[in-house]
């Protein structure tokens, strides 16, 4: 079942420098997407797009069967939770503290958690594995573990779409690993779909259901990694000679060789 | 870091009746100090003086705390970014004008200062915006220009003001609570149903404030429609504020002390903070005023503008916290 779905998704900062051309994309549920591009070609702007930051000049949003542009901030926040690049957080919170925050679009006007809030809470810190550290204050934790509050807060939200920014940018091998399996294990669990902006073609690949491919504006290719890794378009998209190696997998590993004249 | 245990209704409830409770007493203390006898007309003259200095210091308090949390800086504030100063402008064109004939006073003043409020607060704003974000330290430093060009408006205004206005003026300007309260009844009730709905809106958006800490995107994503928080907030600050300004002249730094103060004692949680701030504000103010009402009545000397001693503890409180930033940063 389709849970997100952008057609002819049109988007420009100015009327005459279209970012969006045209972007078609279908998320089912339970399955992690990852966008993939050269810097420049529209991703974070879609992702901006979906959460309702920018009003695209064309083309249409679907939500669960809903127009995205239909749905009040809270409705929409009950079905849809970001994961910024950058987790921070201006104030002393403690890590239960900041995953109980993602309950805000559940609860009533003075903001006050009910039982059921709390166990989520609890679930979601297990789940990701940070409970061991939800008494410490964001600030005294590693980029991973750091990322990982940031997952169990949008995992508190009972989201049916979880919108990741570059997740792993700025982890190391290990993390980078180790949230791609809990983004894939909680679609999985969840039923949730996950999108995810990402630069790293190889993990990517490894670690999603599907690719898809971003190219001056709009969706170049889009299936498998299987399907995606194919050097001529990758070739085209990035501007670079490509080897695919064969290590033994279904999955290539891609090398940029150098970059096209 | 220690466990601190989910806010629940009760507790917030407990929290609000105790600071009530505590409120009051401290009103009511503070009636009962000074150097004349306490006649009932006296008391009365107090009462309305005491609870003046509360409402302002509950409007500054918790107007600071939301800017604070509104635009991710610690050293928001409204006498900082100048809202006060441009409610005073206003304040003191509704003095000038000869507009007696046409509204009553509790309506122009007050009327005059929400609109020089809402000007500052929002050319403030339009300054520190860049590329749609809004940039904490150019933020402080519109604020800083602004303040003074403001300052210098509040001069020209002096300029036209006649010799007799000239002192009450000036004391305005320092920031004293009213005496004169009593006879001006319209403009106390004017200002306490201001801040006080100002403040009820504050309560209703602690979590929303509690979210924009983790970023503008971040807190669109869970529901808070950010924008529109923040247009309302700095309204309803400027209000605010513009009530206070209107009662007792622009007192500074309450914004700044108070919501820090609370900060370190009851943790970060705007959903609490927006009561204890609000109280402990007023209480601040109320205890503040009665010391330079009472000094000024013991030495024989006229009395010291209560905006006097915020300012003294307040400046050094601002380096204080403005290099412990600029370190954080570095």
């Amino acid at each position: 079942m389709t849970v997100l779905a952008v057609e002819g998704l049109h988007f420009g900062y100015t009327p005459e420098q279209l970012v969006l051309r045209g972007v078609d994309l279908e998320l089912p549920a339970g399955r992690l997407c990852t966008i993939l591009g050269p810097n420049g070609s529209g991703k974070t702007t879609l992702l901006r797009c979906l959460l309702g930051q920018h009003q695209p000049s064309a083309g249409t949003i679907t939500l669960a069967g809903r127009p995205i542009a239909s749905l009040a901030a809270k409705d929409r926040a009950r079905q849809l939770a970001y994961v910024p690049q950058l987790p921070s957080s201006a104030f002393d919170f403690t890590v239960r503290e900041l995953v109980s925050m993602g309950r805000y679009a559940h609860q009533g006007a003075l903001g006050l958690h009910s039982a059921a809030d709390l166990e989520l809470v609890e679930h979601a810190l297990e789940r990701t594995g940070t409970l061991r550290f939800a008494d410490r204050a964001l600030g005294e934790l590693s980029g991973g573990e750091a990322q990982c509050v940031m997952i169990a807060r949008a995992l508190a939200q009972q989201p049916s779409v979880m919108l990741l920014d570059e997740p792993t940018s700025h982890l190391d091998l290990r993390n980078q690993l180790l949230i791609y399996r809990l983004i894939r294990q909680l679609t999985r669990e969840h039923g949730m779909a996950a999108l995810v902006v990402g630069h790293d073609i190889n993990l990517a690949a490894r670690h999603s259901d599907q690719l898809a491919l971003f190219g001056e504006g709009r969706v170049a290719a889009r299936g498998t990694p299987a399907e995606v890794l194919q050097a001529p378009l990758l070739r085209e998209t990035y501007g670079v000679e490509v080897d695919l190696w064969d290590v033994g997998e279904p999955i290539p590993v891609v090398q940029a060789r150098e970059p096209l004249d | 870091m220690a466990r601190r245990p989910p806010l629940t209704a009760t507790r917030l409830a407990l929290v609000f009746v105790g600071l009530v409770l505590l409120t009051v007493l401290v009103w009511a203390s503070c009636t009962m100090v000074g150097r004349y006898q306490l006649t009932p007309q006296v008391w009365h003259f107090r009462a309305v003086r005491v609870f003046a200095a509360g409402l302002i210091g509950l409007a500054l308090a918790s107007g600071g705390l939301a800017l604070q949390g509104l635009v991710r800086n610690p050293l928001a504030e409204p006498y900082i970014l100048g809202i006060s100063s441009g409610a005073g402008v206003g304040v003191l064109l509704g003095r000038s004008l000869p507009l007696d004939a046409l509204l009553p006073r509790w309506l122009t003043e007050p009327g005059l200062a929400v609109v020089g409020a809402l000007v500052t607060c929002f050319v403030v704003w339009g300054i520190a915006q860049r590329r749609g974000r809004l940039d904490p330290f150019v933020l402080l430093l519109a604020g800083v220009i602004v303040n003074v060009f403001n300052g210098a408006l509040i001069l020209v205004l002096f300029l036209f003001a006649s010799p007799e206005d000239i002192a009450s003026f000036i004391g305005w300007g320092m920031g004293q609570v009213p005496d004169w309260l009593i006879t001006q009844p319209g403009l106390a009730w004017t200002a306490t149903i201001c801040i006080a709905a100002g403040w009820l809106f504050l309560l209703m958006r602690g979590s929303a404030f509690n979210a924009l800490g983790m970023g503008d995107a971040v807190a669109s994503s869970l529901g808070v429609p950010v924008q529109r928080l923040r247009v309302e907030t700095f309204v309803v600050v400027s209000l605010m504020t513009a009530a206070a300004v209107a009662l007792a002249g622009p007192v500074g730094f309450v914004g700044l002390i108070v919501p820090h103060a609370c900060r370190l004692i009851f943790g970060p949680d705007h959903r609490v903070l927006v009561v204890v701030a609000g109280l402990l504000g007023a209480i601040f103010v109320m205890l503040a005023d009665t010391a330079c009402r009472t000094a000024g009545e013991w030495v024989g000397l006229a009395e010291i503008p209560v905006g006097v001693l915020t300012a003294l503890a307040g400046g050094p409180f601002f380096i204080v916290l403005l290099r412990r930033r600029t370190r954080g940063i570095e």
